[in-house]
């Protein structure tokens, strides 16, 4: 089946350290395995992920990769006997990364601006609301008189601001969720996990 | 209900685990999608691994009666007094 797998540059495993052999001349990459019988090792198994779990995955490069059967689901991952490299995805690059981390943190502020609203504090959720970008958004998060029942919402927005600048997609990533998840419960870290995941697709054409 | 996560704090006490192979699976998954975001726990991991390639390179040799004696009597000290 095919899936994908986020890799550092050099098609670099980045837990395993494993390098994929990559795709050349129109040939997909060769095999690896994670038991014997392949030229390459890999740890217990071969790890990939669907779409929807892209953003707990996020690193350099990211590449569709086939997965043999039997594959299984735990967590987040795909875990299969083998998996080969099929071909880069050359959309998620620097700007892709930089563009998703600024959504994830524009969202982190939404939140933050719904904490507000719900504290009674409409003056601060507007000033937040008015924020057009990163800098604005940090700077007005740290200036904020923030209520306490929205002080950990706005502590989070200006965090993400300053890890989108930063361009650390992943920790804004896991930072859009749990902000979510301090204004709505847990349904909504995951409908703010479904959500970046949708964006990546979007994005990225998958 | 909630999605499991590890915390830096528990990422630290499991990290030599960890590089040694001795977590469950499920235990693994969560550690490695915490390094992806946590830049803190990265380091860490890399100095832990700095440290074990350092220590490895230096030649076996045995301590000494002195440092023994002194080595002996602390952790004697530390259970609670020499006996």
């Amino acid at each position: 089946m095919k899936a994908y797998k986020f890799l550092l540059p050099g098609a670099v495993g980045p837990f395993s350290r494993v390098v994929w052999p990559r795709p050349y001349a129109g040939m997909t990459g060769s095999w690896v395995a994670a038991e014997d019988g392949a030229t390459v090792l890999c740890r217990t198994a071969v790890h990939a992920c669907r779409v929807e779990h892209l953003p707990w995955w996020l690193q350099d490069d990211l590449w569709e990769i086939e997965v043999a059967e039997p594959v299984r689901l735990s967590g987040h991952k795909l875990m299969s006997p083998r998996g080969r490299l099929l071909r880069r995805v050359d959309a998620w690059d620097g700007a892709a990364a930089r563009a998703f981390a600024r959504a994830c943190a524009f969202r982190a502020g939404g939140h933050a601006v719904a904490a507000l609203d719900r504290a009674g504090a409409r003056a601060a959720a507007a000033q937040l609301r008015s924020c057009a970008d990163l800098e604005m958004l940090l700077s007005t998060a740290r200036a904020l008189d923030v209520p306490e029942p929205a002080r950990v919402s706005v502590t989070m927005a200006g965090d993400g601001a300053v890890r989108a600048i930063a361009g650390h997609a992943a920790t804004c990533a896991y930072i859009g969720a749990h902000s979510a998840r301090q204004l709505g419960g847990d349904a909504a870290m995951r409908g703010e996990r479904a959500w970046q995941a949708q964006w990546l697709a979007g994005r990225l054409g998958l | 209900m909630p999605e499991p996560e590890i915390t830096c704090r528990e990422f630290v006490e499991i990290a030599t685990d960890y590089l040694d192979d001795a977590l469950p699976s499920q235990r693994v998954d969560l550690v490695e999608e915490h390094l992806v975001l946590c830049d803190w726990c990265r380091d860490h991991l890399a100095q832990i691994e700095t440290t074990i390639g350092a220590i490895g390179g230096l030649a076996g040799e045995p301590p000494g009666a002195a440092v023994l004696d002194t080595l002996v009597g602390a952790f004697r000290e530390a259970r609670g007094g020499a006996r």
